[in-house]
């Protein structure tokens, strides 16, 4: 099979549609044994949607299949994928380089979600000799990946006073935070909707984190161990009441919480 | 310095311990007196509304029980006086993240600091009850004229008489409408004590400025424009002072409208 280089690898890259993807798939399980063990795949360029990304999982778990790390270049895939809490990498070189089945690299998979580990797992994980040099050159995109491989949590609901979200990564939030809620997460805050609870962006000490709402009204914000509050003054609020809103960012400047418009 | 740990509690919901406790501790600072106010009622909280400060708490009680602060960073100063600081509860928990004795163990931490340590009990007579009268040695009742809040309050002063720790307990009346009482369709303070037969610590009137304070997060003893509301509480924390202040007469108009009014209305009274 030319699909296959080797048994924990799978390159579904050369995939143009799902359907075609699915007949290759069923090709490669029908001539391949992979039983039990976790497999790199090569998606390519191929957009697959949410639903596409759970049956592929479901049908390789059912063949005792583990997706170690998925390779895909589409950034539709890639959210997918996360979605269905898969390690999603877009380095596709490093395909055919890492491998997923040695001990010290599962290890650094388990620790990807948490980034201020980096310098540490850098100096843990030990690749094969002859790759060292591409490694090295390509840590600083890893770092990118890395960031981008937190899992993401995602809830649609309003958050109302006294629910509270704790997530090691990110958070997508649609719907309002009441105040009294509380949304701590080690990555971004993303909601749709107002925020006008507590939020607490990059709660590791990431001070990359940002926070992003149709409409920032917090009564605090926070990230890393950087804090802002809001203005004293009445606690009736008529802010809710427009029509009309303009995306805002909360993000560090200078060693402040700031909030920028996002209007273009 | 030993200071005294007053509980504010009352049983039903709704008759002003939360608006009491600001409004007292307020005052009692202003007056000189170092003052640490505790919420807690964990869930529900609202002192810090109350006071402002919502948007200042950074720990909770919760935070300091369970270790992950000091109690000195759990305290809030207030926003105009330094005398006055605010240990609030966790929103996102419940009742039982904290236990009595880890209540008593705050009031005596913070009576070598403090003058007073006021206490704020939520509603109820469980376990958030339980723990907001662990650490206290005294106890002001509030209640309303109305017979559902005199009957919580006497069930109220029964578990605080089955207490040993609880030296003393005082009656705050509060919401009296005067005009009501004037025309028997409310209970009037003689009545309730009469009921309750505890002594008087203070009549509160009812009064709109407390939804305007309560709404803008600044207690009403604060306001520059005496109402009767203010004065009243101001008049508790002299009497948990050691002041005797007589009980003013809440019958005497406010402005000089009222004045117009009440002469004209003064014959058909009488």
């Amino acid at each position: 099979m030319s699909n296959t280089v080797s048994k924990n690898q799978m390159d579904l890259s050369h995939c143009d549609t799902a359907a075609h993807l699915l007949a290759t798939l069923n090709e490669i399980l029908d001539c391949n044994d992979y039983n039990e063990q976790k497999v790199k795949v090569n998606l390519g360029e191929l957009n697959l949607t949410n639903a596409h990304i759970f049956s592929l999982k479901t049908i390789l778990e059912n063949s005792n299949i583990n997706i170690g790390i998925l390779f895909t270049t589409s950034a539709q895939t890639q959210l997918a994928a996360l979605g269905a809490g898969l390690v999603v990498s877009e380095k596709l070189e490093e395909f055919y380089y890492c491998d997923i089945n040695k001990e010290k690299h599962q290890e650094e998979n388990s620790r990807e979600h948490k980034p201020e580990n980096n310098e540490q797992n850098q100096e843990i994980v030990s690749f094969e000799k002859d790759l060292e040099n591409a490694i090295d050159q390509e840590s600083i995109s890893r770092n990118f990946i890395e960031d981008k491989v937190r899992n993401t949590f995602y809830i649609k609901q309003t958050l109302r006073s006294g629910q509270s979200i704790d997530y090691d990564g990110n958070v997508v939030i649609i719907g309002d935070c009441k105040p009294g809620s509380e949304i701590i997460a080690t990555g971004d805050i993303n909601v749709w909707g107002v925020i006008s609870g507590i939020a607490h962006a990059g709660a590791n000490g990431d001070y990359n984190a940002n926070i992003r709402a149709l409409k920032i009204n917090a009564i605090q914000l926070r990230i890393a161990n950087l804090f802002a509050r809001k203005p004293d003054r009445s606690n009736v609020d008529k802010l809710n009441k427009v029509s009309s809103f303009i995306p805002e960012e909360a993000r560090i400047s200078q060693g402040e919480i700031i909030i920028y418009p996002l209007n273009g | 310095m030993t200071g005294r740990v007053i509980v504010v509690t009352s049983g039903k919901g709704g008759v002003g311990k939360t608006t009491s406790t600001a409004n007292i501790g307020t005052a009692l600072s202003k007056s000189g007196a170092k003052v640490a106010l505790i919420d807690t009622d964990i869930g529900l909280r609202n002192l810090d509304l109350l006071m402002g400060l919502e948007n200042r708490i950074v720990y909770t009680i919760v935070d300091y029980v369970e270790g992950r602060c000091k109690l000195t960073q759990a305290l809030v100063k207030d926003k105009k006086n330094p005398n006055l600081v605010l240990l609030a509860a966790a929103q996102t928990r419940d009742k039982s993240a904290v236990t009595p004795e880890q209540m008593s163990e705050i009031c005596e931490e913070l009576k070598k600091d403090f003058d007073f340590v006021i206490v704020d009990s939520p509603a109820g007579i469980e376990q958030g009850f339980q723990n907001a009268v662990a650490g206290a040695t005294e106890a002001i009742v509030v209640t309303t004229p109305e017979m559902s809040a005199v009957r919580d309050a006497d069930r109220i002063i029964g578990l605080l008489e089955a207490k040993d720790e609880i030296i003393s307990y005082k009656l705050l009346l509060n919401r009296v409408r005067p005009a009501m009482v004037r025309t028997n369709d409310m209970m009037g303070v003689d009545d309730v004590t009469d009921i309750l037969s505890v002594k008087l610590i203070g009549v509160i009137p009812e009064d709109e400025g407390i939804i305007v304070s309560t709404n803008k997060g600044e207690p009403i003893v604060n306001n520059v424009d005496n109402s009767k509301a203010s004065i009243a509480y101001n008049n508790v924390a002299r009497r948990i002072m050691g002041e005797d202040v007589p009980f003013m007469d809440l019958d005497t108009p406010q402005n000089w409208l009222d004045k117009i009014k009440n002469i004209f209305l003064a014959p058909a009274n009488s």
